[in-house]
């Protein structure tokens, strides 16, 4: 396969070129090779629309990237920079246009700096969580990393991506938390922001602005530069850790509940707060009585679920609470928690976990590992085989709209979601005890998995139509997409339009200003080179 | 990583080739992991079928690691470190989803699977035997 428009001549120079800078081992072209290349989670798998790419090229050093996109510009070759390539659901090392030229950032595996006074690191785009913890753990760093789930995607590409955690406050926004960037620019040039532009900064790893105007956002789900370093603001190791559940027993009480989440966590008494319900989402897991009151067509009313959790005691919503820091800290916060919620009637309250650092392995076995900076592999468990999961999908893509952080939108997108599975004739993922995640620290998630397959390209097709639509429901709400897969970049972009699409038309002014070849990311986030607009856009 | 053999497709979660899919014989499996000379075996603890292999195995001598659905502590106290010094082929019966991980994982050390046989029918649910190699083995 060659990159669009460029002919086989050109693109042998190219890869004559890229050998020369990061030598011919770390330049691959072979089917087997590139084919590796291909999103896991593809929902267009074994169809004509299924992105595939060119070539991949690995090279060590922010030099070596620097040189190899200048080649790219020249000869204009499509370049798609990667850091892992595990962004499962959201892509994984997949490119927007076919044919590019995957430029693998793995063996930039570096820790460039940790520092547990200050509380920072910088790394390079090839080190993983793993990575980053394992580097802490062996120098007895007294940090905490932020994780996501799973662990073993790459620090800066997470970041990129503006993916999140599970931890404490800002901290799990891992954009939010970045500190500082190197960044090669489409024309080779490298540059670096922040206080990375002094040189022999000392700061470069905690101040985030240095002086004049703030660009770092720019390189985010974008398609303006290749990021080769970046720092991050680190928790310091707290010395205590403590769960405790709020539970509630009527379905509006999540308004309340949601309240109180809120002030607990914006005052910074808590961290990321988990939102649950009782009930479960969909089968109720073992209750054979709520499984088939879920399952009656038409679904259980709000009041028939209410009676429910009355007669079994769970009550209907809960609120998972974490607290970080002195042992004396946590239980006064604790304490303090339980004020909040205690106008609630019926409200019910169980500590849970307490675990003073270091953890034995017993706690750390207990213990939601992501929220105490633990980075692991546990949730790939859940798309195992099982009774619960007797026909294990091939993968799946994120929806992932967010929404205000209040009890009423909780329900609205309950309500309107519900109906929009209802009006595409598709079985619901969202139910009246649904809640969102709670990764950003400002907003809620409203996120469904979708199951794709390697060998039904009929589901395939439908999921993609069911996708498409309940984007366009949520923006019809006022509600907009995070982050999607690739094959919804564009019309995910399109909702956010106001004023006719100023916010794109700004993104397409820089693109052409930047890398007027448009040899970077083509079509990310529907930021595409001015020669491809008009038709990509068709 | 080392070497070109090393970094491969590096970790890439594509797990895009259908690699030696299909079904294959226990006995064919058994014979592989001695032919290879294979020191090490990841067994699923909830599979009569991967306990089974297990018990054979420890009784050869061979490294035994039992996992519960999560590879997170076989591949961070273990493999993980083994292969920065030294990709060893490794074999195991476990969950579909463990070998994904583990398949994921080995490509960063230049390492594939170069065996897979399904076991549709096994208790609880369904395990995958497997072998993952350093390229250059098969």
């Amino acid at each position: 396969m060659l990159p669009p428009g460029v002919t086989s001549n050109t693109f042998a120079d190219a890869i004559r070129q890229f050998q020369g800078i990061v030598g011919r081992d770390w330049v691959f072209t072979s089917d087997e090779d590139v084919a590796l290349y291909k999103d896991a989670y593809s929902p267009f798998w074994g169809e004509k629309d299924e992105i595939l790419v060119s070539a991949a090229v690995a090279p060590d050093t922010a030099e070596e990237v620097s040189r190899v996109v200048r080649v790219a510009n020249t000869l204009k070759i499509p370049i798609y920079p990667i850091s892992t390539g595990k962004n499962l659901g959201y892509g994984g090392s997949a490119p927007n246009l076919s044919g590019s030229v995957v430029l693998d950032l793995k063996r930039m595996n570096r820790v460039i700096e940790v520092d547990d006074k200050r509380h920072f690191a910088i790394v390079e785009p090839g080190v993983s969580y793993f990575d980053l913890y394992r580097h802490i753990q062996e120098r007895g760093l007294r940090v905490q990393i932020d994780v996501p789930d799973p662990g073993w995607g790459s620090v800066i590409g997470n970041a990129m991506d503006h993916g999140v955690g599970y931890g404490f406050g800002g901290f799990r926004d891992h954009f939010y938390s970045h500190c500082g960037m190197e960044v090669v620019l489409p024309n080779g040039e490298i540059v670096r922001t922040g206080m990375g532009a002094l040189p022999g900064a000392k700061t470069w790893g905690e101040y985030h602005y240095g002086v004049g105007p703030y660009v770092d956002g720019l390189f985010g789900q974008s398609n303006f530069g290749v990021v080769t370093k970046m720092g991050f603001h680190l928790l310091p190791a707290p010395e205590s850790y403590l769960t405790g559940t709020v539970i509630v027993p009527r379905r509006s009480d999540i308004i309340l509940l949601v309240e109180g989440g809120n002030q607990l966590e914006h005052a910074g008494v808590i961290g990321m707060p988990e939102y649950g319900s009782p009930l479960g989402g969909f089968g109720g897991a073992a209750d054979p009585e709520l499984r088939a009151l879920m399952a009656r067509p038409g679904g259980p009313s709000v009041a028939e679920l209410e009676q429910h959790a009355e007669k079994t005691n769970r009550g209907f919503f809960s609120l998972n609470l974490q607290f970080y820091g002195g042992q004396k800290v946590v239980r006064a916060q604790w304490e303090y928690a339980q004020e909040v919620f205690a106008g609630i009637r019926g409200v019910k309250f169980n500590e849970g976990q307490f675990i003073k650092f270091p953890a034995t392995q017993e706690q750390l076995d207990r213990a939601h590992k992501v929220a105490i900076g633990v980075p692991n592999m546990a949730i790939f468990q859940i798309g195992a085989r099982s009774a619960l999961n007797p026909s294990p999908t091939d993968g799946h893509l994120w929806f992932s709209p967010l929404i205000p952080k209040s009890g009423e939108a909780i329900l609205e997108a309950q309500d309107v979601f519900m109906k929009a599975f209802r009006d595409m004739n598709m079985p619901s993922l969202v139910s009246l005890s649904s809640v969102p995640a709670t990764w950003m620290h400002r907003a809620f998630v409203f996120i469904m998995g979708f199951p794709v397959y390697r060998t039904n390209i009929e589901q395939n097709k439908k999921t993609r139509e069911l996708f498409k639509h309940l984007i366009q429901v949520a923006a019809d709400h006022g509600w907009g997409e995070y982050r999607t897969p690739p094959a919804f970049q564009q019309q995910v972009t399109d909702t956010y339009s106001w004023n006719n699409h100023a916010l794109r038309r700004f993104h397409e002014t820089l693109k052409d200003a930047v890398d007027p070849n448009g040899i970077i990311a083509a079509g990310r986030y529907g930021i595409w080179p001015k020669q491809m607009r008009r038709q990509k856009k068709a | 990583m080392r070497n070109r053999r090393e970094f491969l497709q590096i970790g890439l979660a594509s797990s895009a080739l259908p690699i030696l899919a299909g079904e294959r014989s226990e006995a064919s499996f058994y014979d592989s992991v001695h032919r290879l000379r294979i020191r090490e075996v990841v067994v699923e603890m909830s599979s009569p079928l991967a306990r089974a292999f297990r018990a054979e195995a420890v009784e050869r001598g061979l490294d035994a690691h039992a996992i519960h659905d999560d590879i997170t502590d076989v591949w961070y106290n273990v493999l993980n470190r083994q292969w920065k010094s030294a990709p060893g082929a490794l074999a195991g019966i476990t969950l579909s989803t463990s070998l994904f991980c583990l398949e994921t994982f080995a490509r960063d050390y230049g390492m594939r699977v170069c065996f897979r046989a399904l076991h549709d029918k096994a208790e609880p649910g369904p395990m995958v035997s497997w072998i993952i190699a350093p390229r250059g083995i098969f």
